[in-house]
């Protein structure tokens, strides 16, 4: 069997590949963010002391784990418009990027829960004396979160974190279910209208591995700076180091210049 | 100043804390010793109410902890608690650590926060420290480091759960030394340990927590001496202390 490259450079084709992977790219970067945001909303609601936040999360987050990703792309495309009151379903399906908007909604669903039970996992594996120790320095729930839990379990969380975006990178193809430009579907229609579907899906498999691999060596990369401690993470502390490496340069020259350095007084 | 008054605590059908009652003024250095198990880092946990009580009340400088309304953020910069395993933030440098709250609760500058945190550090002998991580510094760094955390937020109270368990002799000295210029500084300082040779070299009031019920065993450091003392001390599986520490 011949391959045809050729086919790839024509411009339609080439339009249309194009398309899907930028569609890809979108749909996949807005539905893992968001997804990040709503499983961390979703974790901390299941580890919340009040029963009214964490037993809706938890089953939540049971009920939506059994459920099929496609199921959620398809529901939110065709059965949420019919819930809403009739002016606002019939907005909605008039609207150009409602398929879109349903796939990135589906998706972010989905992939929400299992950030949500990692996420969770992470900061259950935090120390108890730490989460302690916030609460005696008299943080409030938010800043024990955002400053003691959250960087930790980040740190923690990162390896099974990278490997569920990689996930969700890939399930944006089930997006082409409801006919959204995505790359899979893009392949789709070359494949029909030319009947040489194999240089295109090996074009649609090589973007794939590149964004998977680009993904991960992301993630490997973050994962290799949490090891050396988030030094340099946070610009929050960034003034305080400078300041503390100009104290040391100025107590080197002190000490060049042969003068003693007050003595540190103990308590 | 601290004081509990018929605190009653049990987890499940176990009493833990009976009638606890003790009063300890701005300055004093209050020791809790008693069998393991015994209750004693609960009583420390229902000060700052990391732990609920049944009964009773806690009370600060004259207010009511267990009140409806108490905030409790601002009660937990009062009641500064030290932990016998520090548990300083891991993700955080030792200078970090102590800025972190200042900034977050005392809503200080990060350059004003990090100017108190460093002379702090100083003071404790630590400024050549104050970028190390708590996994690279020793037992005893760690624990001044816990003990400027909560110093830095200037509470009235302060608790210490086993400050020297994991310390040498040298370092126990040096706590000692330490906590006894807090004490000095006028912060009511109420001390859990096992170490008796720590407990009579430190403390002014000394309390014993046997079976959930804490008693005033006697006022003064020769009180370690008195046989009938050590005889309870030995029924708790606590170690004599030396004499001569004591004297």
């Amino acid at each position: 069997m011949e391959l045809d490259w050729s086919i790839l450079a024509e411009h339609q084709f080439r339009e249309l590949l194009l398309a899907g992977m930028l569609y890809t790219l979108l749909i996949a970067t807005v539905s893992t963010l968001l997804s990040l945001v709503l499983g961390t909303a979703l974790a901390a609601a299941r580890l919340a002391p009040s029963r009214w936040l964490a037993w809706p999360a938890t089953a939540w987050v049971t009920l939506a784990r059994h459920v099929p990703g496609v199921f959620w792309v398809l529901f939110f495309y065709f059965a949420f418009p019919e819930l809403l009151p009739d002016d606002w379903g019939m907005v909605l399906n008039r609207w150009v990027h409602f398929a879109l908007l349903a796939g990135v909604v589906g998706l972010t669903v989905d992939n929400a829960t299992y950030v949500s039970d990692i996420v969770r996992n992470g900061v259950l594996a935090i120390p108890r004396g730490e989460q302690e120790a916030a609460k005696c320095c008299g943080l409030n729930p938010w800043q024990q979160w955002t400053c003691c839990l959250l960087p930790v379990t980040l740190r923690i969380v990162m390896p099974p974190l990278a490997n569920r975006t990689i996930h969700n990178f890939k399930n944006s193809s089930l997006c082409m279910v409801i006919g959204v430009p995505e790359l899979t579907w893009a392949t789709q229609q070359i494949e029909s209208l030319t009947f040489r579907g194999i240089e295109a899906t090996l074009a649609a498999t090589l973007f794939y591995v590149a964004l998977a691999s680009g993904v991960g060596a992301w993630a490997r990369r973050l994962e290799r700076s949490s090891k050396h401690q988030w030094r340099g993470a946070s610009d929050v502390f960034q003034r305080e180091r400078r300041a503390l490496r100009e104290q040391r340069l100025i107590a080197r020259g002190w000490a060049r210049i042969g003068r003693r350095l007050p003595r540190e007084q103990v308590l | 100043m601290i004081e509990l008054n018929g605190v009653h605590k049990r987890f499940g059908d176990k009493p833990v804390l009976r009638d606890a009652t003790l009063r300890l003024a701005a300055g004093e250095v209050g020791m809790i010793c008693g069998p393991s198990g015994s209750g004693k880092s609960t009583l420390l946990r229902t000060i700052n109410r990391m732990e609920p009580i049944d009964s009773g009340d806690v009370r600060i400088d004259g207010r009511s902890v267990y009140e409806a309304g108490v905030d409790l953020c601002a009660l937990r910069t009062r009641v500064g608690l030290v932990f016998q395993q520090f548990n300083l933030f891991s993700h955080l440098t030792a200078l970090q650590n102590i800025v972190m709250p200042l900034v977050k609760v005392r809503r200080l500058a990060r350059r004003a926060a990090s100017a108190q945190a460093l002379s702090l550090l100083r003071q404790f002998g630590l400024a050549h420290r104050a970028d190390a991580y708590p996994d690279d510094l020793s037992g005893g760094e760690r624990q001044r480091v816990a003990i400027i955390r909560c110093l830095a937020l200037e509470p009235s109270v302060m608790l210490f759960d086993e400050p020297t368990s994991a310390l040498d002799w040298r370092l126990r000295a040096e706590v000692a030394s330490t906590l006894r210029g807090l004490a000095d500084q006028g912060i009511a300082l109420l001390v859990v340990t096992h170490d008796l040779d720590f407990a009579c070299s430190l403390g002014d009031r000394f309390f014993l927590l046997e079976g959930g019920r804490l008693g005033e065993v006697d006022q003064g450091k020769l009180a370690c001496c008195d046989p009938a003392f050590h005889g309870r001390l030995r029924q708790a599986n606590l170690a004599f202390p030396r004499v001569a520490a004591v004297a």
